[in-house]
Order: structure tokens, then sequence, then C-alpha cells
């Protein structure tokens, strides 16, 4: 159920943002500070929690065998599928996928795919009958508002981090190996989402700011700058004008969000190879 | 042994009856006084009432908060709010129902049916009557009742003029119980 | 015993080179959540969960409010990656049951006469399972519950005992879970000193289900002080607990 905002909250924060700030003092292009976590779950395959300031999403891939898709029978599968479990927000209800969640885990899996992150080729064991297939898993633990950067975040930080075992094909048998290695990750897609106020354009809204959103551009761009998906959400609307600066923010503001997450993955990773080569 | 100031938990033995008597969050059980949630210990000595503070108290609202809310139903005798805030305590997370009778609309003025009163989507102020589910409020005192309204034909908000709402737009006049701090004035 | 797995070798330790007697390194941390009106996270070993709480809060469906008390509702699952092979999202018959055990061992500390015609919404996300997440969900609910500032006569404290390869153990592991001979999961109202869950897996003789129990409340009386701490600090831990004989 949603909460009609005050008048009064309204007009504060229209009039601060007509002053480029926000009532948290960021300017309307700014992010709050993104932390990662990296394997966070072990019985995952992979897994990485994302917090933009109060948000806070987990994500964690498992990988199993099964049968590919006919029109793409040497490619493996990727599967993405979220849930907003009720404890995230008051407005979140237990039961099955809302179209909310449905509409996210589908943005994030267009982004991936066609952000080119992952070489499905690389997945295939036998084509026509087996290849692997990874199951994404968002789990939205705690909605501070933006919940599609911070979600394609955590997709592509899990992916990095998943490994899968080494398998053999021995005849028409499939061995599974018990050492495992890491997926060929091509690109690193990142979304950015543009959500309209009035007539400024602000990125990672607060909750009291998402009230306000009439409408939301969420765009994935790869390492190259290209972009590799695009959705429009809520019931307002864009003028060309907006979504061509929509554009330029998604691709300088996806490349910061790519630095980011590089460099938390780097530090992460010299982190593990230290204490491996440590020990 | 037990101070002011203390961190105290649910369950925590505080004394017996004969010390003290029990206050908000404190329970009486078999005679001893017993901590029912997690805060700081307050004791006051001259009325010997011993309560625990928590920065969690609030939860609902209790009588005598005033709030503020829309009306989402008008019947002929009462009215329904949604009560999304209260004054000195904040926004609540989830909105209570509270409801509005005739007879706690006006202590002067006579109002025949609620019609004349509020209607769907005004902004209320009104103070609670009772402490619990199902909420009664009152729009009685001077400062209580409509502080924003929309003409119900052509939905431009109505402005306070020489006492009465008009329409801004098609100068409908509208009744209503407004509060003396109706935020559209003429 | 022969085809099983060895659950406690020859020098009396257990798969993850615990004693018999001794907890696994418990983490428990309060308030993480932002939109919930309680919330903790509890790490115990590799079990991981998160708990919020809402409410009390006005039923939107007056169908399952009641006059006179307030109406607790509990919902305990799994997310998919938290466990060897992907658990599909659906909630499984198990879940259900544990949501209603989970309930029924927290409902006794509440005083739910206190909001009537109200709701008061537990929420249980497992997002790692490693053996005793019920025991670990109710720890965390009972200290999310005090956290929302929700009224208790006491706080609930949990903890599973069991029998692997002949002998008593505590805080149980996955494994153990599965290959032991017993599981026994127990919660108490450490200040009343009142069981409010108790269930049983296995056989057991009454001599060792006496014994076991005795471990339980012991156990969970140590699992109580971190639950004060966490409270107190926002943060409690204890990474080496031994249970005296």
């Amino acid at each position: 159920m949603m909460i009609t905002p005050l008048p009064v909250n309204r007009d504060l924060i229209l009039g601060s943002l007509s002053k480029g700030v926000r009532s948290d003092g960021r300017r309307l292009d700014e992010y709050r500070p993104i932390k990662f976590e990296f394997n966070v779950i072990s019985k995952a395959n992979g897994s990485a929690s994302v917090r933009i300031g109060d948000t806070y999403v987990l994500v964690g891939v498992k990988a199993e065998i099964g049968k590919p898709f006919p029109d793409t029978p040497d490619e493996g599968v990727l599967i993405v599928n979220s849930e907003f479990v009720p404890l995230a927000s008051p407005q979140f209800e237990a039961g099955p996928p809302d179209e909310n969640s449905i509409e996210l885990a589908r943005v994030i899996d267009r982004g991936l795919r066609h952000g080119g992150a992952v070489d499905f080729k690389d997945l295939c064991i036998i084509p026509n009958e087996k290849v692997w297939i990874l199951w994404v898993d968002i789990y939205v633990l705690d909605h501070g508002g933006d919940l599609f950067d911070a979600t394609a975040l955590a997709s592509i930080a899990a992916l990095m981090v998943t490994k899968i075992p080494v398998v053999v094909v021995e005849g028409s048998q499939i061995v599974v190996r018990e050492e495992k290695r890491p997926l060929k990750i091509v690109d690193y897609p990142v979304s950015v989402t543009i959500n309209k106020i009035g007539n400024y354009l602000l990125l990672d809204p607060t909750l009291e700011e998402l009230e306000l959103v009439e409408a939301r551009l969420t765009m994935f761009t790869n390492s190259k700058g290209e972009i590799c998906a695009v959705q429009k959400g809520l019931p307002g609307a864009f003028t060309y004008d907006e979504v061509m600066k929509s554009v330029e923010l998604a691709k300088s503001k996806g490349r910061e969000l790519r630095s980011i997450l590089l460099e938390s993955f780097n530090n992460w990773d010299k982190n593990v190879r230290g204490a491996l080569n440590g020990v | 042994m037990v101070s002011s100031g203390s961190v105290v938990f649910p369950g925590d033995f505080l004394g017996v009856i004969e010390e003290f008597i029990a206050g908000d969050g404190v329970k009486e059980v078999d005679g001893s006084l017993i901590a029912v949630r997690f805060g700081r210990l307050k004791i006051d000595v001259r009325e010997r009432k011993i309560s625990v503070e928590s920065k969690r108290s609030l939860i609902l609202p209790v009588a005598g908060d005033v709030g503020l809310g829309y009306v989402f139903d008008v019947g002929f005798e009462s009215a329904g709010i949604k009560v999304s805030y209260v004054e000195g305590k904040g926004v609540l997370r989830i909105p209570v129902t509270a409801y509005l009778r005739l007879p706690y609309v006006s202590s002067n003025v006579r109002y025949n049916s609620m019609y004349d009163v509020v209607r769907e989507g005004d902004l209320v102020r009104a103070v609670f009557l009772n402490s619990w589910i199902p909420y009664n409020v009152s729009i009685r005192d001077n400062d209580l009742g409509v502080l924003f309204a929309r003409c119900p034909y052509c939905v431009s908000p109505l402005y306070l003029r020489s006492g009465r709402l008009v329409c801004s737009k098609c100068n409908f006049h509208s009744s209503r119980k407004f509060a003396s701090g109706y935020l559209l004035k003429m | 015993m022969s085809g099983k797995k060895r659950l406690i070798d020859e020098n009396g330790l257990r798969v993850d080179g615990r004693r018999w007697n001794e907890l696994r390194p418990l983490k428990i941390e309060v308030g993480i959540l932002s939109n919930v009106d309680g919330s903790a996270r509890i790490i115990q070993g590799k079990t991981h969960i998160l708990v919020g709480v809402y409410g009390p809060r006005e039923s939107f469906a007056k169908h399952v409010s009641l006059p006179d008390r307030s109406v607790v509702r509990c919902r305990y699952r799994m997310a998919p990656f938290s466990v060897e092979e992907r658990k599909s999202p659906a909630p499984s018959r198990r879940e259900i049951e544990l949501s209603k055990v989970i309930r029924e061992a927290l409902e006794p500390a509440i005083l739910v006469e206190e909001f009537p015609r109200t709701i008061i919404d537990i929420f249980i996300e497992v997002l790692e399972a490693d053996g005793g997440t019920r025991c670990a969900s109710i720890t965390a609910a009972s200290v999310a519950l005090a956290d929302a500032g929700i009224p208790m006569k006491d706080l609930v404290a949990a903890c599973a005992v069991g029998k692997a390869d002949g002998k008593l153990i505590v805080d149980l592991s996955d494994m153990e879970d599965k290959y032991g001979e017993a599981d026994v999961p127990v919660a108490i109202m450490p200040n009343k000193n009142i069981i409010t869950l108790l269930q049983m897996d296995g056989t057991l003789t009454s001599d060792e289900f006496n014994a076991l129990l005795q471990l339980a409340m012991k156990g969970c009386k140590r699992i109580h002080e971190v639950q004060r701490k966490a409270l107190k600090d926002g943060f409690g831990e204890i990474k080496n607990l031994v249970l005296e004989e």
C-alpha cells in the first residue's frame, strides 16, 4: 500500500532539487556510498551483496547441469529470478513474485545477456544434450530506493566470483570433478537508473524521493559504452532531450560504477590470493 | 541492583510491588515487577514509579495524540480517516484507520450529515479519543478539522475566503468543518 | 553404523573439529534493516539468517484480527541458494511447519493482549543453511521483537542438541543433523526457565533425553547472554562457547 505523501514533503524535496542539492546533501547525479561483499554464501557457486546507502541486495548463483534451449543447442542457460522478501519493505507482501519483482528479474536478465557478461558457449558440455544452467537468484533485503542498479551490480559481481565444477565427457558419460573453475566473464554490464521528478533527473533516489518519482529509465551499458538494455518504468513520461541526457548519464555513471565494481573485486581478489599465498 | 539509567531486557526482575508502582514497559507478575521491553530504566523517586524507556516505544497512537490523515470513506453518520502522521511523534510506518462520528465534529454548530463535514480525499487534523483499534477521533476544537480539500466538481484546490471554502476555478462553495490552520487562504 | 559417515573421530572431535559440548561461533547483529520495526542478523557457524519484524500494526484483512489480542504471524523461508541443491522459491511443507513451531515458540513470551486487533509479523529469511536454522531463527526473532519495542515477558533463546555416533552433542551442524541418531531443538524463556520449543527427531533413551534437555537449557542460557549483549551494543559475539559438563 502506498502512503500518500504529505504536501509539505513534496515542496521540500522539489525546493531543494531546484537548488541542485538533495535533502541528504547529495548532488542530483550522485550515488550514495556503494559497498560490495563477495562470496557471502558458501553454499552458492557464487554470490555477492551490494549496499547503496540503505539499499541492500544479495544475489546468489547456483549452477546445475540441464538441457539447453532448442534454438541455442551449444549455449548455456541463464535464469534470473527475484524475490522481494517482506522484511525489505512494509510494501512487499508475502507471496509469489509480483509484477515489480518479475520486471526487475527480466530487466537484469536482458542486461546480463545483451551486455555479453558471460560466454555462453563456454557453458556447453554436450551440444543439444547437456549444458550448465546458471540460476541467478536476486534477494532484495532492504529497500532503500534504487533496486535496479544495486541488483545489476550484485548480479554481475556474483557471476564474477562464480565457480563451477570442471566436467569431463567420457563417451556419453559426464564426469563431474571436485575441482572448480571460474566462468568466462566477457564484459561487465552495469545499469544506471534515471529517475524523473518534475523537470529534474536524479540518480539513486531515497525512499522519500522515490514516492515522488514520476518515471524511471533503466539503462545498461557495457564496457565499450554501448547501451545494451533499456527499460522505462512507472506511469510518467520522458521528453526526447531527457532521454538523450539520460544516455549520457548512463554512459558516464556506468563507467564510474564499473570502476567501483572492478576496484572492489580486485581488492577482494588480492586479499583472497594474499591469504592463500601467505599460509 | 536496579538504578535509573541502567539497561534492562525483557524478563529482567526489577523489584517487588512494595517498592515501586509499575509504569510504562513494566508489568507486575505475582508480586514481582518485570521489565517487558528493552530500554533504559527510569525511576521516579517521588511517585515511586518505575518504567522502561525505549527509543522504539512509539508504535501506535494513544488518546490525546493529534494526527494528520486522509479521509478515505464518508458515510451519513461517520467517516473513515487513514492517519499517517502523529504530531510530535512522526510518520507512522503503517497508517492506522480512525473513525470520526457526528457528535465529535463540533460543539456549537450542528451538522446534519457527515457529507457537510468532510469529503473523500480531504486532509484532516484530528485528536485521538482512545488508544486502541478501532480508533475514534474528534475534530471539535477550533484548530482541528479539514486542512486541505479539493472541489468535488473540477478537482482544483479549495481556498478559505471569509469563513467559507471556495473553489479557485469554478467558484463552487463547499461546506466543511475546516481547521483554523486551513492551508490555502485567500 | 557401517557405511555411514563417521561423525566423531577417535580423539572425540567432531567433523568440524569441535568437542561434543562446544557450540559454533555465534554472532548476532541488531537493527540492520531500515524499513522494518525491528531486525536482527544471526550467524552461527555457516548458518546465516535475517529476521525482520513489523508491528503491532493494523491488519488489512479484518478476518485475521482478534478483538482481545494481537495476532502473531511468522514466515520462515529459505533462499534458493541457501542449500547444496537449489531450492525452489515456492514454500515447502517443511517451511510451513517450521513457520508454525517458531511462531509457537515465540508467542508465549509476547504480551499479545496489550494490542487488540493488531498483527505482529515476523519474517525469517534463511540466506545460508548449515543446520540449526530453526533454533537460530528463534534466537534472532526474539531479539528482533525486542528491537521493535514489542512488550515481552522474556526473551526466547534456542539451542539444538542431539546424538551422533553414540555420543551426545550440542549445536548440530547440517551433517550431524542428517547422519546423526537424534536431533533435539529446544527453546526456553531464560528468566522463567520454561520451555517453549521442544522437538525430537530420532531415538534416545529417557536418560539420554534428560541429559540432552539439561544440556540444551544450559546452551540457551549462554545464548541468552549473547542476545542481551547484541541488544545493548548492537552486536554480540561468542567465538568459543564450551558448555560445562
